[in-house]
């Protein structure tokens, strides 16, 4: 009877909500027709529903005009704490008692400067990569701006990325590590993954563990071989990661068998900042026998031409496949 | 799939003053909603967010806003309105008292007992255990479908569908002796 009472319950619920679809009205109805106290149950529930409705707010507040009476409202505690201090000031006992409070701050803060100073890495046209204080390992794609503090103090560990990375993270549960990437939080506690920032968007790649990504209060979970790409705006997108051309920098192989012509000219276009068209639909899913070698961009060329039988064109910058 | 709805993030914050205010602004109707849901007066609503910003801002160095920001603000404008309600009824225990009795004496009939209904459902709905309550708000006050609710709060459908048959149930319990006078006296009015 009582898990009865509990799906009962539940279906006068979601009938009062509107998210009961029609055989649950049928199972229902049914069930309020079966007998009088039935029925009276129900109309319980949807008198419950009906005056709890009646405590609502009559109309909304503007959030604007709120967000300034918080503002003058912070400011003001600000200038009572500064008030404080002065009334306090001429107690030549509090003097002291607070110029000793100021110089061990102040050490603290020296102290907590040096341990937790900032590093940063750039790299211009070399792959590298580097241990952090945590055994971690990060490989920096070219062109990346990588900032980590020579000790991770506190409770995680913070790092920021411009740019193209991957992570392989020593797992340490207590302190999740954190990467700021162009604003977009990626969150880990032990696993590896692919990072790449630029204007537009921020793309996670992950190879093992299970990464979380967030920007402001949205949050998305990511198992392997799955990608998120957030862009600019906020808005994001969780999809399977079907290759791993993302890996050429650290492997210095495109791995392109059984990939589709337009994927590698995507993935050869972001790695070589190169502007490759393809210029005749048909050869579009044309796909690839053999893995590319991360060399130049000519040598790459030349070897696509030659294995899928097509012909390029330079036009300017740009380069025509036909 | 969206999963993180871009209209309301259509500018990315810069820096943690303009991620505050936008964080603010983006929850203050429904966070005063809440409040006042609670507490019943308008003002004093807004000066409960308004101290959950406060502490926020005083905290701003230490406390990382995630994922659980939503949650986070709920959970503590319940708390903060909660602890003004406690207080407020130590400070006003002897005070209002007879004031409120000689009230309900003036009025008579079914009013009063209506009345006193909102008061028990008042009072029912803030004993709810915090999770429930704000689940309750989310469904109840601003409207929100389940899996709406379930997506801003990170739990399942089913999670949702059993807090919300939770909150009913408790409520009924709580007040189903009202309930059975009251339904009575307005069907004979």
């Amino acid at each position: 009877m009582k898990t009865e009472d509990n799906n009962i319950v539940e279906l006068i619920v979601k009938y009062l909500l509107g998210e009961a679809d029609a055989q649950e009205h049928l199972t229902l109805n049914n069930w309020r027709e079966e007998r009088e106290e039935h029925e009276q149950y129900f109309r319980q529930f949807e008198f419950i529903w009906a005056e709890s409705k009646k405590l609502k707010h009559p109309k909304d507040i503007d959030e604007n005009e709120a967000w300034k009476r918080l503002q003058s409202r912070i400011s003001n505690t600000k200038k009572d704490v500064g008030a404080n201090k002065k009334i306090i000031g001429w107690r030549s006992v509090l003097k002291i008692a607070a110029l000793i409070v100021v110089l061990l701050g102040g050490s603290l803060l020296i102290y907590q400067q040096q341990s937790s100073r900032i590093i940063s890495l750039d790299t211009a046209n070399q792959v590298r990569t580097e241990t952090l204080p945590d055994g971690s390992l990060v490989t920096l794609n070219k062109n990346a701006h990588f900032e980590y503090p020579k000790n991770f103090s506190g409770d995680t560990r913070k790092v920021l990325l411009v740019g193209e990375a991957f992570f392989n993270i020593s797992p340490n549960k207590e302190k999740p590590f954190i990467i700021d990437a162009n604003g977009v939080q990626v969150k880990v506690v032990g696993t590896s993954f692919n990072v790449k920032t630029n204007a537009q968007k921020t793309e996670v790649i992950v190879e093992t563990g299970i990464v979380e990504v967030s920007k402001n209060e949205n949050s998305i979970r990511l198992k392997p071989q799955e990608k998120a790409i957030v862009n600019a705006s906020g808005s994001a997108l969780k999809q399977n990661a079907s290759d791993r051309l993302y890996n050429y920098y650290r492997s210095n192989e495109f791995e392109c068998i059984n990939i589709p012509l337009w994927r590698v000219v995507e993935a050869l276009n972001e790695a070589y900042g190169s502007q490759i068209v393809i210029d005749n639909p048909n050869i579009k899913e044309l796909r690839f026998r053999t893995n590319l070698i991360n060399q130049s961009l000519d040598d790459n060329l030349l070897i696509i031409a030659e294995t899928l039988d097509i012909q390029i064109e330079k036009n300017g910058n740009k380069i025509l496949l036909k | 799939m969206d999963l993180l709805s871009s209209d309301t993030l259509l500018t990315a914050p810069v820096n943690i003053e303009t991620s505050f205010e936008f964080l603010f602004k983006t929850h203050f109707k429904a966070l005063h909603g809440y409040a006042y849901t609670i507490l019943q007066e308008s003002d004093t609503a807004e000066e409960m967010v308004q101290n959950v910003f406060c502490k926020l801002w005083e905290k701003r160095d230490t406390t990382l806003l995630n994922q659980s920001a939503k949650a986070y603000l709920y959970r503590s404008v319940h708390n903060e309105c909660l602890n003004h309600l406690k207080h407020q009824k130590v400070k006003s225990k002897y005070q209002s008292h007879a004031a409120r009795n000689s009230n309900t004496m003036e009025n008579a009939g079914a009013k009063t007992e209506h009345k006193e209904l909102q008061m028990h459902l008042l009072n029912a709905l803030n004993d709810l255990p915090e999770q429930c309550r704000t689940i309750f708000q989310m469904s109840r006050f601003e409207e929100l479908k389940y899996r709406e609710i379930a997506d801003k709060m990170g739990l399942s459908v089913k999670t949702i569908e059993n807090q919300m048959g939770k909150a009913l149930r408790i409520l009924r319990y709580k007040l189903v002796d009202f309930l059975l006078a009251i339904i009575i006296l307005l069907l004979n009015l």
